[in-house]
């Protein structure tokens, strides 16, 4: 039995009201320390419990990956600190998530790590109708919680929407072309992965239909006279990441036994049939213990949202430039800056980051990698810094972890309950781009909600 | 840590120091020219030909010794560019003092200059190498705001009080400005404009920060037995001491960001280099860094002359005033002479040599005997990695 082993979802806190009345929404925005790797990072340190093994590749899918050239798989590698596994980067297509998801699942001992950010002209439907945010899914053949029934593949031509890579906005040629053109070859899709699972297109127990045309799945649902209720309902589309979101929502819905029809619906079709087995009981109670938890949802108006995608041109006053970190540097401190792993003197102090001469006990190489990035910290002293190089007031703060160990560090979340004493956990972030284009990722403080 | 008891003795015989601010018409050549020139004239029939060696103390506004013997056109002499940070200038007259001491020179120099102003940005940016990018960008009232949430939490104090005891430090130091002519900032400002101040971090206003100034500063050193050759009130160094920390503050959880250690080090250094035992009672004055308004109030606490917990209310109560009974930052103190980092080591140091003269102007401290002691405190760097230097000094020589 070969399927889905562990998953989970990432929706960053930040809230966009959109419309009016009935047509109101409150889209999903990743702030301006995320993108589509970093939150995919997220989604997989969600599913990654303790049982589960590394895996020995990493399929990444977006749409906007955070670099051209550069692979942002083995960032995502390097944060999560498998160093002994590959990563397959598909970037640059909606189809993405759904090819990730493909290639681990057929291939196995994978993880299907999605990541997107919808956005584009000011008022613009991607604006309007998309969401941010990541899924994440392990694959192999033990313990399988959805078991891959069969899944069934149609690639498709037709450039029913595009974006060059110096473009912000897509370009949809006529959304009525595009729901005439998919319609028939879905359901061609859908007739030959439910042949093959034994089952009628009509009689899953859940349905996840992912496309960038919103009366789409509504329409595919009224032609096999089956109900699309469920979790989803007012969330947008959140590009590469939208099948695997989709389909985590399913997925923390559905009891054992229950069948699952996933099809994803861009450049094509990408069809699953999954049969959910009783395993993932345990597993979504494993996982319930180590959830990072939740940042509070908290709402940001349109000039937030249009500064934080560069879209509108922001004043700089006169604050110091951000500095991109040296790629020597970068390399030489990896285990540190990427994977958040310190080191353990003989004395038993916690070095961070790594020394060679120890702070407390002054002995010379004795150390040990210890790796930080699951603990917990407690805030020691802390500032809201008005004279930052972003341009918002950012929250640093003192960490004291539990274990030991002190580091310096940006904090996220509801700064209304910061105070000496607020517990964080830590989260991969994006600090910034220097001048020359190079990001600057490293590890934030993300403040609980609840107080100690 | 041992403390080294012993220190060379040293005499400064002339000195200068620029006004302080925004010098938009003055070059950093201009700021070192006037210094030194204003130190030779302090102290009658010395020229510069006469001065063996220097020591520039610049951090952002120059590089190597050229910086200096370019502008006064030395002929061929030794010039060594000091940097350590905020206390860049109290180091340069360290070097100095060894120079004569150690009989290599009889007659040298420690200038201290900056030129801040042809900048456009805001504030100072640390000096940060090319690094790996893990540790935040923090500003530096950043790193001096991390001390409000830990001193309120270590004393269990409310931060109305804490707010009241930061806008007497700089109620008093502007206060003292107003009576410097040299002072950047030279008015009074009523505790509620300072409260009103805009935020600078969450706890700091701008009236919480020392002036960001063009200025420059200098000290001619000799032995102190040949003093009198030069001057008939020179400003004996009875002790000084320099000590860079392990920086580990930012790793080591014991350290509280309620303290400044490296302060207290250097401190019971200098006391002990100069005989000082009871510091509250046996220091006529203090200059001390007051780069935040925090800052001054951890100092007191540091250099012995307030309890641990209690400088906040010793500040309050009006100890510290110019009026009060041990006097700190007569001159106006960073906070509102301003603060060209290379130049203020050696303006604080400029203080006592003015006081003991008595050439103070409105702020002349009376009854001040010559053989009373003074202290010049500087310090750079964040709390938890700074540098830090005390200098005792005196009208008379340590007997």
């Amino acid at each position: 039995m070969k399927g889905i082993i562990a998953y989970s979802m990432y929706r960053p806190r930040w809230r966009l009201r959109l419309g009016k009345g009935k047509a109101e929404r409150k889209r999903a925005v990743a702030g301006p320390d995320e993108d589509s790797l970093t939150m995919a990072i997220a989604a997989a340190r969600a599913a990654h419990t303790p049982e589960i093994t590394v895996p020995n590749t990493l399929w990444f899918g977006t749409g906007r990956p955070p670099y051209g050239e550069k692979s942002a798989g083995a960032l995502a590698l390097a944060a999560l600190g498998w160093e002994g596994s590959r990563a397959f980067d598909l970037g640059g297509s909606l189809a993405a998530g759904g090819a990730a998801l493909a290639g681990a699942l057929e291939l196995g001992d994978a993880l299907a790590a999605l990541g997107d950010l919808r956005f584009g002209a000011h008022g613009s439907s991607d604006e309007q109708q998309g969401d941010d945010g990541a899924a994440a899914f392990f694959t192999g053949t033990q313990d399988v919680i959805a078991e891959l029934v069969d899944s069934h593949a149609i690639s498709d031509a037709a450039h029913d929407r595009w974006r060059t890579n110096t473009q912000t906005s897509a370009s949809v040629w006529d959304e009525r072309f595009a729901l005439a053109h998919y319609l028939p070859i879905t359901q061609e899709a859908i007739k030959a992965v439910a042949g093959q699972a034994g089952l009628s297109p009509d009689s899953f127990d859940h349905y996840v239909f992912s496309s960038p045309y919103l009366r789409l799945p509504a329409a595919l649902a009224k032609t096999l006279g089956v109900n699309l209720a469920g979790s989803d309902a007012g969330r947008g589309y959140a590009g590469a990441a939208d099948i695997g979101l989709k389909l985590a929502s399913v997925l923390d819905a559905a009891s054992p036994g229950d069948t699952i029809l996933a099809v994803n619906i861009v450049d094509g079709i990408q069809a699953f049939a999954f049969r959910v087995t009783p395993a993932i009981i345990a597993y979504r109670e494993t996982r319930a213990k180590l959830l990072i938890p939740a940042e509070p949802e908290a709402e940001i108006d349109i000039l937030d949202y249009l500064t934080w995608r560069e879209l509108v041109e922001s004043d700089q006053g006169r604050r110091r430039a951000i500095a991109a970190p040296s790629a020597p540097g970068a390399v030489r401190g990896s285990g540190w800056k990427y994977s958040l792993t310190g080191a353990r003197c003989a004395c038993g102090k916690l070095n961070l980051p790594p020394q060679r001469i120890c702070y407390s006990c002054g002995a010379v190489d004795r150390m040990t990698p210890e790796n930080i990035s699951r603990r917990k910290a407690t805030v020691a002293t802390y500032i809201v810094d008005h004279l930052a190089p972003s341009g918002r007031g950012e929250a640093i703060a003192i960490l004291d972890f539990d274990g030991g160990g002190r580091i310096q560090a940006y904090l996220e979340g509801d700064m209304a309950g910061l105070h000496v004493g607020s517990r964080v956990s830590m989260a991969f972030r994006f600090l910034g781009a220097g001048a020359n284009g190079v990001r600057n990722y490293f590890w934030k403080g993300i403040l609980e909600e609840t107080q100690p | 840590m041992t403390a080294k008891a012993k220190f060379p003795q040293a005499a400064i015989v002339g000195m200068g120091c620029t006004r302080f601010g925004d010098l938009w018409n003055k070059s950093f050549d201009d700021l070192a020219i006037d210094a030194t020139l204003a130190a030779l004239n302090s102290s009658q029939g010395l020229s510069l030909e006469a001065v063996e060696a220097f020591w520039l103390g610049t951090m952002y506004s120059g590089s190597a010794g050229v910086s200096l013997s370019g502008p006064l056109k030395l002929d061929h002499k030794p010039v060594t560019r000091v940097e350590n940070f905020c206390a860049t200038g109290t180091d340069a007259l360290r070097n100095a003092i060894f120079a004569v001491t150690s009989g290599a020179y009889d007659c040298v120099m420690a200038v201290g200059a900056e030129k801040l102003k042809d900048a456009s940005q805001s504030g100072l940016t640390p000096p940060r190498g090319a690094d790996d990018g893990s540790s935040p960008d923090i500003s530096p009232p950043g790193m001096f705001s991390l001390l409000v949430p830990a001193y309120a939490h270590k004393w269990g104090m409310d931060y109305d009080a804490l707010r009241e005891a930061m806008t007497h430090v700089a109620w008093k130091n502007h206060h003292n400005g107003a009576l410097n002519s040299r002072a950047h900032f030279q008015r009074e400002l009523s505790r509620a404009a300072i409260k009103a101040g805009g935020k600078v971090t969450d706890d700091l206003n701008v009236f919480d920060c020392s002036g960001v100034s063009d200025g420059a500063a200098a000290a001619i050193v000799v032995r102190a037995e040949d003093a009198h050759r030069y001057t008939d009130r020179p400003l004996y160094v009875h002790g000084l001491s320099l000590v860079a920390g392990p920086a580990s503050g930012r790793m080591n959880p014991d350290y509280d960001f309620a303290s400044l250690p490296e302060v207290g080090a250097a401190a019971q250094n200098a006391y002990a280099q100069a005989g000082i035992t009871r510091p509250a009672h046996e220091i006529a004055f203090a200059e001390v860094h007051d780069c935040f308004t925090i800052t001054e109030l951890l100092l007191v606490e540091e250099l012995g002359f307030s309890a641990s917990g209690s400088g906040w209310s010793d500040m309050v109560s009006g100890r510290f005033d110019l009026s009060g009974e041990l006097p700190i930052n007569p001159d106006g103190g960073l906070k509102s002479f301003g603060h060209p980092v290379g130049a203020s080591g050696l303006r604080m140091i400029f203080e006592a040599w003015l006081q003991f003269r008595g050439e103070a102007e409105g702020r002349q401290l009376s009854n001040l005997p010559r053989n009373a002691r003074a202290i010049s405190q500087n310090l750079g760097g964040a709390p938890g990695s700074l540098v830090a230097s005390v200098a005792v000094l005196s009208g008379e020589p340590k007997n």
